[in-house]
């Protein structure tokens, strides 16, 4: 076990393949339909965190406005369901190119500029996220302000009929999203990202193109996290702008990354994990909101506790082991 | 004077006051922003729970709405000086501490959820009449109408802003908070005590929140999501004002509500709350602009002075 991360990317890939698999056999065994929920909601939760990890934990750059790009994916979906009888797997790549495309022309922009970083960058995502809430509530064809019952229009499709189908999407999903995810954090892509985080002209000076690096990293996070907006678009039934773009994603995305550490692309799955299943346990303890208040006194002590999360915790029990190991 | 001119006037001036209340909030977030490097989002809750604790001693123990601050003045005071402790202690960077603040906003939320409910809880039937009849101004043979409480968020936020503003310019701490942001470790070095500064601006802004809550008490009604939808402008008005600038702060704050209020009189009122983020983003766009226009001045005023 204590080798399993030290292993090299591919044979890292191969380990993500085989999880996909382990996870899609997984969907023959799930007793009933709570399963199978649960499951594809923290499949979701997990997809979201790597993806934002993918581009913000590596560079640096703390994004605002994941929940957009999953939000847009989602009423993609919707409007293509409403507009055409195209199947579910069309959709599910509108969705992908809708979350990144826009990720592209917002990086293309945001990024020409030095002075759009740090805290800047954080609430120009944070504004994005504002302006498309009132873009979108405000064109009919998308929404309108009356929300779109999307049950109704997936109708008998594959997709909607079972919880478990969900589930070998977002498994599917999350396959991809890990694989991109390690390529982000192994290959020279990933150390360019990295060198961006540790001081960027300095990255910039010895020759590394930061800012093709960035605006492609910033695609692909928003890619996925549109693609997995896709799925959650028939497993809400009924998208209304409000749950839709809730701030409180993005949020949630950002304490799971913190909390399962941002120097490792499997510290966003930890965190995920982490927090959903925090918080399903502590909703049977009373209402959803001491849940959130546990949450983020979890977040706060982490912070405090552990500055680079539970896999820098990992990283140091093991280099102490390592130590201990070496002079007896 | 024609109808149409007076409903204008009438939308200007509450979007005025109205950016009085959001330049009175702006205060202790762009002082934090600017001096001591935290975008402190934990301030807009503050901002809220000191409303909400207003509203429980005035229909609890029937005090008079400005006799509370003297409770909710000194509570948050040492509630902004222990968070920052906080930041002091684990050494938190900027990124750290944004963090931190998100968490305790979360937190915060649920907290006055928990304990004042998640409905809407208003104060108006427990206030005065004083602070509820609207003032007429005349205006040729029509009048204007002002509400009571924005004329105290406008005095309240005017008073704040120019003692901030004068404290900043005049005093030894103002300078020395000044110099700090500059370079703390050579304020440092030239005598700067960096800690206590810092401990006190944070409680000073913090205490600013309980004056601002005990004006969103009184104009409007509480709910726990409401600091949420404040983020948007205060933040704006913060960046437009120039961060560590209280005054840039509330001038931003008016011209974006009036902005705002005139937008929704001529277009469709659902698209204003995109307005303050699009002026935004053609501030963003128009700073290069006018950097380069500025320096070309400067450096043709220089060449005439050498010759």
């Amino acid at each position: 076990m204590n080798k399993l991360f030290d292993l090299s990317t591919r044979r890292q890939l191969l380990l993500v393949v085989a999880s996909t698999g382990a996870l899609l056999l997984l969907a023959f065994a799930f007793p009933n339909n709570y399963v199978a929920t649960f499951a594809f909601q923290l499949l979701t939760w997990i997809i979201l965190a790597m993806s934002w990890s993918l581009f913000s934990g590596n560079s640096g750059y703390a994004s605002f406005g994941h929940g957009v790009f999953f939000g847009l994916g989602t009423y993609a979906t919707a409007a293509v369901f409403r507009f055409t009888d195209l199947p579910f797997g069309v959709a599910l790549v509108i969705a992908g190119l809708t979350g990144g495309v826009l990720a592209l022309l917002v990086g293309l922009a945001v990024f020409s500029s030095a002075r759009f970083a740090g805290d800047l960058f954080g609430l120009i995502t944070l504004a994005l996220a504002f302006i498309v809430i009132t873009i979108v509530s405000n064109v009919p064809w998308l929404d309108g302000g009356s929300g779109v019952f999307v049950r109704e229009l997936v109708g008998d499709a594959w997709i909607g009929r079972s919880a478990t189908n969900l589930y070998i999407v977002g498994a599917l999903l999350a396959g991809l999203t890990a694989i991109v995810a390690v390529l982000a954090w192994k290959t020279r892509w990933g150390a360019a990202l990295q060198a961006i985080r540790e001081d960027e002209n300095v990255a910039e000076s010895l020759g590394v193109a930061t800012y093709r690096h960035k605006v492609l990293a910033f695609a692909a996070s928003g890619t996925l996290a549109g693609l997995i907006g896709a799925p959650q678009a028939v497993f809400l039934g009924y998208i209304e702008v409000h749950s839709v773009f809730a701030l409180n994603i993005p949020l949630f995305v950002l304490m799971m990354v913190i909390l399962g550490g941002i120097g490792h692309w499997w510290g966003a799955v930890i965190g995920a994990i982490v927090v959903v299943v925090l918080r399903e346990a502590l909703l049977g303890l009373g209402s959803a909101d001491i849940a959130q208040i546990v949450v983020g006194i979890a977040l706060i002590a982490v912070i405090i506790a552990m500055p680079h999360g539970i896999a820098g915790y990992i990283e140091k029990l093991r280099a102490r082991k390592r130590v201990q190991e070496v002079s007896p | 004077m024609s109808g149409d001119t007076l409903a204008l006037l009438q939308t200007l001036l509450n979007g005025a006051l109205l950016g009085c209340l959001f330049g009175l909030i702006a205060l202790g977030l762009t002082m934090k922003w600017g001096h001591l490097g935290v975008p402190d989002f934990f301030h807009l809750s503050l901002t809220l729970f000191s409303g909400y604790l207003t509203y429980t001693l005035v229909t609890g123990l029937l005090m008079n709405p400005f006799l509370t601050l003297l409770i909710t003045v000194p509570a948050m005071f040492v509630i902004g000086v222990l968070t920052q402790w906080l930041f002091f202690t684990i050494k938190a960077s900027a990124f750290t501490s944004l963090l931190l603040t998100f968490a305790l906003f979360i937190v915060a939320e649920s907290v006055m959820s928990v304990i004042w409910s998640p409905d809407m809880l208003s104060m108006r039937s427990w206030l005065d009449s004083s602070f509820t009849t609207a003032i007429r101004i005349p205006v040729g043979d029509k009048s204007l109408s002002v509400l009571p409480v924005d004329v105290m968020a406008l005095v309240l936020a005017l008073v704040l802003v120019l003692a901030t503003w004068w404290m900043l310019k005049h005093t030894r701490w103002g300078r020395a908070l000044q110099a700090m942001r500059q370079d703390a470790q050579i304020a440092e070095v030239l005598g700067v005590r960096i800690l206590p500064i810092t401990l006190i601006v944070s409680g000073l802004a913090a205490a600013t929140a309980a004056v601002a809550g005990m004006v969103v008490v009184v104009r409007m009604p509480l709910t726990p999501g409401l600091a949420m939808n404040w983020i948007g402008v205060v933040i704006v008005a913060t960046l437009l004002g120039g961060l560590g600038r209280p005054l840039g702060a509330l001038i931003a704050a008016i011209v974006l509500m009036m902005v705002q209020n005139a937008w929704s009189l001529w277009f469709p009122p659902q698209w204003s709350p995109a307005v303050a983020f699009g002026l935004l983003f053609i501030y963003l766009a128009l700073t290069p602009i006018i950097r380069i226009v500025r320096e070309r001045v400067e450096l043709r005023r220089n060449r005439e002075q050498a010759v």
